[in-house]
C-alpha cells in the first residue's frame, strides 16, 4: 500500500510540479518588466535551490550533516524505502532553502543596485560565502590536495581559453575571462587534485578562489535597462518552451554521456586519471594488436582464400566488359546493369575474402556493417521494385516486412532452431541442417533408391515428407533427378544470354552467361561426387554430416548477419517501396515514350529519383548495425570469433567491471556511429529547408 | 541607497546562518541497534543465481517458515543473470538486502569494495556450529567471516547406467587410469564412452573448465592447484597447459565424445543427460546438481533397468573431491538481515529447504545438497545420502578454481578461450597463454 502511495504521490508531484513551474516561469518572467526585484530575487532562489540541490546529491560534500541526519531524524532509524523517499524530499527541501534564500537575497540585492562598485562587493561576497560553505562540506575523504602544476595550468589554459572567447564572441573581456579562470580552478583543483590528501585551506582555496572569481563576473554585469529587461523577457519564452525537452534529454542522454566519457579516461575503478590509456588497451595490449578488438595474424590466409580467386575475375569480368561497351560510345567505361552487377559481386567476394581473414571485433563489426547494410538495402530495393504494381504485391511484401515486427532477440531464438545440428547418428532437427543432410543422402549416390532396396526405409536417410523427393516413386538414382534440374536452370540462363546476344552488346548478357556457371557447376557437383551434407562411414552406410553454422568461423558471423539481413530486408523494402510509388508518372512515361526499355526506366528515371531516400535507408541501417548487440549475445555471446563491439562494451564493463574500457569501447561506438547521424540530420534539415 | 545596502547585507548572513545551522545537525543519531530487535514488519530481499522452478519455490518455501515465524517479509528472486545484474545494482547504490554468491571471489571483492557487511558474532558462532572449516574458509575474507555457506555441491562424480555397464560387463573405476582404460574398452566394444557438452549461453565453456580443475587436482596435487587458483604460478605454466592439453587430447580421441548438437561447443551442457539414458553414451561427468537436468521420470539408484547412477571420478592418488556451492551474505546493516542470514547458517534452513525441494523435485532427488551438520540425511534418496557423506567426508576439498579465479579470468577467457580450444581453433598452449594475458594486474 505505502508504495502504491509513494507511485501516486511521485507521479502527481511530478505532474504538478512541471506544471507549476511552466506557469510559473511564464508567470515569473512577466515580472520582468514588472517588478524587476522581484524578478531577480524569484531566478536567484531558483538558482540557489539548483545549486544547493545538485550540492545535496553530490557524493563529494558530507552527508553527515545535512541529508544523513534529517534522513535519521525523519525515518526514525528504519531505512524502509517508501519513509526514505519522502525523508530524501524534505531533506532535499532542507538543503535548497539555503539555497534559495542566499540566490534570492544576492539577486535581490543586485538588482536594487545601479553603482558598478557597490555590485562588484555584492558579487564578491556571496561567491566568497558560497565558496567557504562548499569548502566546509566537502567530505574528509575528498579534500582535494592540490597539486600545483595541474591548477595553474588548467587555470592559465581555461584562462586563455576565456580571453580568446571574449574576443571571438565580442563579449567584455573581465567578466569572461574571471568566469573561464574560476572554470579552470575547479578543473585544476578539485578535478586532478589528489582527493582526500588535502586540508581545510586547500578545500577552502579550491572553492573561494573560483567563488569570488564567479561573483565578480556576476557583479560586473550592468543593471539592465528597461530596454534589456523586455529583451531578457521575450528571450526567456524559448528557454521555457525548450526547458522539458532539455531537462529530460540531458538528464537521459547528455550527462551520462559525459560521465560515460569522463569514465573512459579513468582506470577500471574509475578512481584514477589514465588519459587515453583505455582507448590504446582496446588497440593495442603488450606492443601488440590487441587480439581481441584487432586480429590480423592471418591476414596472409587472403591470397589463399577462394574468395579471392572468385572475387577477382569476377571483377575484371565486369570492367572489362564495361571498358569494351566504353569503346562503342566513346567514354572509358559505360556500365549496364549487368557488367554492373557482374563487378559488385566481384567486389563483394573480394570484401568477404577480406574480412574473413581479419578477426577481431573491429573487423567484426566493419564486416556487419558491409554485409547487413548493402544485402539489405539491395534486396528490400530489389523486391520494391519487382513487386510494384504486381499480382499478389501486397501480400509478398506482408510476408517479407513481418520479421519487422519480432524482436532481435525472438529472431535470434528462431535462427537458432534453423541453424540447429546434431550428433551424426541422429536425424537432424534444425531446419537448414535437415535440408542439407537430405540433399547429401539424395545426391550421394549412396543411399540406395527404391529400385535395388525394397525394403528401403526413407526415413533413415532424413526424409522431409515430400514424396517424390523422398524416393517413393522413383527407381532411378534421384541424384539424376538433381543434376537435370541444376542442367535445366544452365540452360535456361545460357538461353537467355543468347537472346540477350542478339539485341544488346556484351554488356547485356555478361550477366547471364556468369549466372549460368553456378547451376553448371551444381549439376557437375552433383553428377559427381554429390552435394549436401553426407558423410560415408567404414561400412558404406551414410550419415548425414550436420554443418555447425553457429561454430564454426569465419562464417559463422556471416549466419548472425542473416538474422539481422531477414529483419532489415523487410524496412528497407517498405521505405523504398513508397519512394518507387512517390515516383511522378508523367517522368516514366516520357521515358517510354522517348523508347526506354523496363530496366533503362529504372537505372535512368526511377533510382535518380529515389537517391535521398536510399541515402536514408542506407544511414539507418548503418546505424542501426553498427550497435549490433542481441543476436550475437542470443546466438554465440561472442564465442568462437563472432564478438562484436557492443558485446564486448557489455562484458567488459558488466561482467568483468572494467569500466574504464567498457567505457571507452561504448565511445568509439558512439563515435563511429556519430559521422552517419551527423550526415543524416543535415540531409533532413537540407529536406525540411527545402 | 546606504539602508538597501544593509538589507542586502543582513539577508545574506542571514541565508550563511541557515546553511550553517543546516550543516551542524551532525552525529545525532548512530542507529545500530542489536540483533534482538522485533522483525515484525521488517522486510528482506534477496537474490541470487539459482533460478529453476523447484529451485526458487524452496527457498521461497523455507524462508517463507521464518518469515511467518517473525511476521516479516522475505523475498528470493532468481535471475538468470544475476552476475551482472548484481554488479549494477551496487554500483547504483541500490544493492539487494541479501545475496547467494556461487563465486568466492567475487564476495571477497563486494567485502574489500565496502559492498558487503561482515557477520555479527552471533551469526559467525551459528556459522561454526554448523558447518566445518573446509567450507566455512570460502566466506571468510582476509580473516573476517563475511559470507554463510547454504548449499554446496560435489563435482566429483560420473553418471552413468548400472544396467548398461552390467550389459557390456564393465567394472567401476577405481584409478583414474582405469577409467581411460574403460573408456579404451568401450569404444573397442563400439560404444561411446562419453557424453560432453560445453554450451551454456552466457557461460558457455564453464564444462571445460571443471575437467582441467579436476586433472589438476589428480595429477598436480593439491599445493600447485592452489598456487593456480591463486596466481602464484602464471597460468601457462606448463603444468596447467599439460592438463589442459590432456584433457582436449581425450576429448578429441576418436569415437570418444558423444556429443548432442554435432560438436562439443555446440552441445548444452544440459542435454547431456537424455543420451546418457538412451544408451547414445556410458559415462558423464559432471556435478551433483545435474540430477535436475534428466528428463523427468528418470529414476536414480532404485536398482531397475533405467535407473541412472553415480561413481566418484576417480584418481589415482588419494581422493581430492573438486566441490562448489552457495554463500550468503548481507549488503544491508540491519538487524532483519542478520537474522536471516543466521537462519540460513542453521540446519533448520537446510531441512526447511531440502523438504520443499525434495517435494517439487517430485519427491525423489532434491538437489539440494549440503555439508550443514544439522541436516537430516534421513530426509534425502539414498544417492543424495552417499554424495552428502562423500561431501562431508572428504579430507581435501577443493572450490571450484574458476569460482575462486577474478572474474576476468574465472567467468570470462578461462571460459571463452577453452571454448575456442575445445572447438578446434587453437591448442592449449595458445588458450593459456591468452588467459594469462588477461589475469588483471
Amino acid at each position: 500500500m505505502l508504495k502504491l502511495l509513494v507511485t501516486v504521490v511521485s507521479v502527481v508531484a511530478a505532474v504538478g510540479t512541471f506544471t507549476a513551474l511552466w506557469v510559473g516561469a511564464n508567470l515569473v518572467f512577466d515580472q520582468a518588466n514588472r517588478s524587476f526585484g522581484r524578478f531577480s530575487a524569484i531566478v536567484g532562489g531558483f538558482v540557489g535551490f539548483v545549486f544547493f540541490g545538485v550540492l545535496h546529491g553530490n557524493r563529494l560534500v558530507t552527508h553527515a550533516g545535512g541529508l544523513e541526519a534529517t534522513r535519521d531524524a525523519l525515518t526514525f532509524g528504519s531505512a524502509r524505502e517508501p519513509v526514505t523517499f519522502f525523508a530524501d524530499i524534505v531533506a532535499l527541501l532542507w538543503w535548497g532553502a539555503p539555497g534559495a534564500l542566499i540566490g534570492a537575497a544576492v539577486a535581490y540585492a543586485l538588482s536594487r543596485q545601479e553603482d558598478p562598485k557597490p555590485r562588484l562587493m555584492i558579487g564578491v561576497g556571496a561567491g566568497v560565502v558560497v565558496g567557504l560553505i562548499v569548502a566546509f562540506i566537502f567530505k574528509s575523504a575528498v579534500t582535494p590536495g592540490l597539486r600545483p602544476v595541474p591548477l595553474l595550468a588548467w587555470t592559465a589554459a581555461v584562462g586563455a581559453l576565456g580571453g580568446l572567447w571574449s574576443q571571438l564572441r565580442s563579449k567584455r573581456l573581465l567578466p569572461t575571462v574571471a568566469t573561464f579562470l574560476g572554470i579552470g580552478v575547479v578543473l585544476g583543483g578539485v578535478g586532478s587534485a589528489d582527493l582526500g590528501a588535502g586540508s581545510l585551506i586547500e578545500s577552502i582555496i579550491a572553492t573561494v578562489v573560483p567563488g569570488a572569481l564567479f561573483g565578480f563576473a556576476l557583479g560586473s554585469t550592468s543593471h539592465p535597462d528597461s530596454v534589456r529587461r523586455t529583451v531578457i523577457e521575450q528571450k526567456s519564452r524559448a528557454w521555457i518552451f525548450m526547458g522539458p525537452a532539455v531537462l529530460f534529454i540531458s538528464s537521459a542522454l547528455v550527462i551520462p554521456g559525459i560521465i560515460t566519457l569522463i569514465l573512459s579516461i579513468r582506470d577500471d575503478d574509475g578512481d584514477r586519471f589514465v588519459g587515453l590509456d583505455n582507448y590504446s588497451r582496446v588497440v593495442r595490449v603488450g606492443g601488440e594488436w590487441n587480439s581481441d578488438n584487432f586480429d590480423l595474424s592471418h591476414w596472409t590466409d587472403f591470397f589463399g582464400s577462394r574468395l579471392l580467386w572468385f572475387g577477382l575475375p569476377l571483377l575484371l569480368i565486369g570492367l572489362l566488359v564495361a571498358a569494351l561497351d566504353g569503346r562503342r560510345t566513346g567514354r572509358a567505361a559505360d556500365w549496364t546493369p549487368q557488367s554492373g552487377l557482374v563487378a559488385a559481386a566481384g567486389i563483394t567476394f573480394l570484401v568477404f575474402g577480406v574480412f574473413s581473414v581479419l578477426r577481431g571485433t573491429v573487423f567484426n563489426n566493419l564486416w556487419w556493417v558491409f554485409t547487413v547494410t548493402v544485402f539489405s538495402t539491395a534486396i528490400g530495393l530489389a523486391v520494391a521494385a519487382w513487386s510494384d504494381g504486381a499480382k499478389g504485391e501486397r501480400f509478398a511484401k506482408s510476408i517479407i516486412f513481418m520479421p519487422m515486427a519480432i524482436s532481435f532477440v525472438g529472431a535470434s531464438v528462431i535462427w537458432r532452431f534453423m541453424y540447429r545440428s546434431q550428433n551424426i547418428q541422429k536425424s537432424q532437427t534444425g531446419t537448414l541442417n535437415a535440408i542439407w543432410a537430405w540433399l547429401g543422402a539424395k545426391t550421394s549416390g549412396a543411399a540406395p533408391t527404391r529400385g535395388d532396396a525394397p525394403d528401403y526405409d526413407p526415413d533413415a536417410y532424413g526424409n522431409l515428407g515430400i514424396g517424390i523427393f523422398d524416393l517413393e516413386f522413383f527407381s532411378f538414382p534421384a541424384k539424376w533427378l538433381f543434376v537435370g534440374i541444376f542442367a535445366a536452370l544452365a540452360i535456361l540462363c545460357v538461353w537467355r544470354m543468347l537472346v540477350a546476344a542478339q539485341v544488346h552488346g556484351l554488356g547485356g548478357l555478361v550477366g547471364w552467361g556468369v549466372a549460368a556457371l553456378i547451376p553448371a557447376y551444381l549439376a557437375y557437383r552433383t553428377a559427381s561426387e554429390g552435394i549436401g551434407g553426407y558423410l560415408v562411414q567404414d561400412d558404406g552406410t551414410v550419415v548425414p554430416s550436420p554443418i555447425t553454422f553457429l561454430e564454426t568461423g569465419p562464417f559463422n558471423n556471416f549466419w548472425l548477419m542473416v538474422v539481422l539481413l531477414w529483419i532489415e530486408s523487410g524496412f528497407a523494402m517498405v521505405i523504398l517501396s513508397a519512394a518507387i510509388k512517390a515516383v511522378p508518372d508523367d517522368y516514366i512515361e516520357a521515358a517510354k515514350i522517348d523508347g526506354a526499355n523496363d530496366s533503362q526506366v529504372f537505372w535512368r528515371i526511377v533510382i535518380p529519383q529515389i537517391a535521398p531516400t536510399i541515402g536514408v535507408v542506407v544511414t539507418t541501417i548503418i546505424v542501426r548495425v553498427t550497435k549490433v548487440y542481441d543476436i550475437v549475445k542470443v546466438m554465440t555471446g561472442g564465442n568462437f570469433d563472432t564478438d562484436v563491439l557492443a558485446n564486448r562494451m557489455i562484458d567488459e564493463s558488466f561482467q568483468f567491471q572494467n569500466w574504464g574500457v567498457g567505457a571507452a569501447l561504448a565511445i568509439i561506438l558512439f563515435l563511429s556511429v556519430l559521422p552517419v547521424m551527423v550526415l543524416n540530420i543535415r540531409r533532413m534539415q537540407k529536406e525540411a529547408a527545402v | 541607497m546606504r539602508t538597501s545596502r544593509w538589507k542586502a547585507l543582513l539577508s545574506l548572513l542571514f541565508a550563511f546562518s541557515l546553511v550553517a545551522a543546516a550543516c551542524s545537525g551532525d552525529e545525532s543519531s548512530e542507529g545500530s541497534e542489536t540483533a534482538s530487535a522485533d522483525l515484525a514488519g521488517t522486510e528482506v530481499i534477496i537474490t541470487g543465481p539459482e533460478r529453476s522452478e523447484q529451485e526458487v519455490g524452496a527457498i521461497q518455501a523455507a524462508m517463507d517458515i521464518f518469515a511467518e515465524e517473525n511476521e516479516m517479509t522475505i523475498t528470493y528472486t532468481g535471475s538468470a543473470d544475476w552476475e551482472s545484474e548484481v554488479n549494477v545494482q551496487v554500483e547504483a547504490g541500490n544493492p539487494p538486502d541479501i545475496s547467494i554468491f556461487p563465486q568466492p571471489g567475487k564476495l571477497a571483492d563486494f567485502y574489500r569494495d565496502g559492498s558487503l557487511q561482515a557477520l555479527p558474532d552471533d551469526v559467525v558462532s551459528t556459522v561454526d556450529e554448523y558447518w566445518t572449516d573446509a567450507w566455512t574458509v570460502f566466506g571468510n575474507v582476509d580473516g573476517t567471516q563475511v559470507g554463510v555457506p547454504v548449499k554446496t555441491d560435489i563435482k566429483s562424480l560420473v553418471w552413468y547406467k548400472p544396467a548398461a555397464f552390467e550389459a557390456g560387463g564393465y567394472e567401476i573405476p577405481t584409478t583414474f587410469d582405469e577409467f581411460v582404460a574403460l573408456a579404451e574398452q568401450m569404444i573397442a566394444d563400439g560404444e561411446t564412452p562419453l557424453c560432453v557438452g560445453i554450451e551454456s549461453g552466457d557461460a558457455t565453456g564453464w564444462p571445460f573448465t571443471d575437467w582441467v580443475e579436476e586433472m589438476m587436482l589428480r595429477f598436480e596435487g593439491v599445493e600447485v592447484y592452489d598456487q593456480w587458483v591463486n596466481h602464484e604460478i602464471p597460468f601457462n605454466d606448463e603444468r596447467v597447459v599439460a592438463q589442459m592439453q590432456a584433457v582436449l587430447d581425450l576429448w578429441n580421441t576418436d569415437g570418444m565424445v558423444y556429443a548432442d548438437g554435432g560438436t562439443i561447443a555446440s552441445t548444452a551442457f544440459q542435454a547431456n543427460g537424455t543420451p546418457l539414458v538412451e544408451g547414445d553414451c556410458m559415462m558423464h561427468r559432471q556435478a551433483s546438481f545435474f540430477s535436475n537436468q534428466f528428463d523427468e521420470g528418470t529414476v536414480f539408484a532404485d536398482g531397475s533397468e533405467d535407473a541412472v547412477d553415480v561413481f566418484y571420478f576417480p584418481s589415482n592418488e588419494g581422493a581430492p573431491v573438486l566441490g562448489a556451492g552457495t554463500l550468503a551474505a548481507g549488503f544491508r546493516d540491519a538487524p532483519e538481515v542478520y537474522a536471516v542470514l543466521n537462519y540460513m547458517a542453521s540446519g533448520d534452513y537446510a531441512n526447511n529447504r531440502q523438504q520443499a525441494q525434495r517435494e517439487l523435485n517430485g519427491g525423489d532427488l532434491s538437489g539440494f545438497l549440503t555439508a550443514n551438520s544439522g541436516v537430516d540425511l534421513d530426509s534425502y534418496a539414498p544417492l543424495e545420502q552417499s554424495m552428502i557423506s562423500s561431501l562431508t567426508g572428504a579430507d581435501v576439498v577443493r572450490f571450484d578454481a574458476s569460482d575462486l579465479m577474478p572474474s576476468d579470468v574465472g567467468a570470462g577467457t578461462f571460459w571463452s578461450e577453452g571454448t575456442a580450444a575445445v572447438n578446434g581453433e587453437q591448442d592449449a598452449q595458445e588458450a593459456a597463454d591468452k588467459i594469462e594475458a588477461s589475469w588483471p594486474a
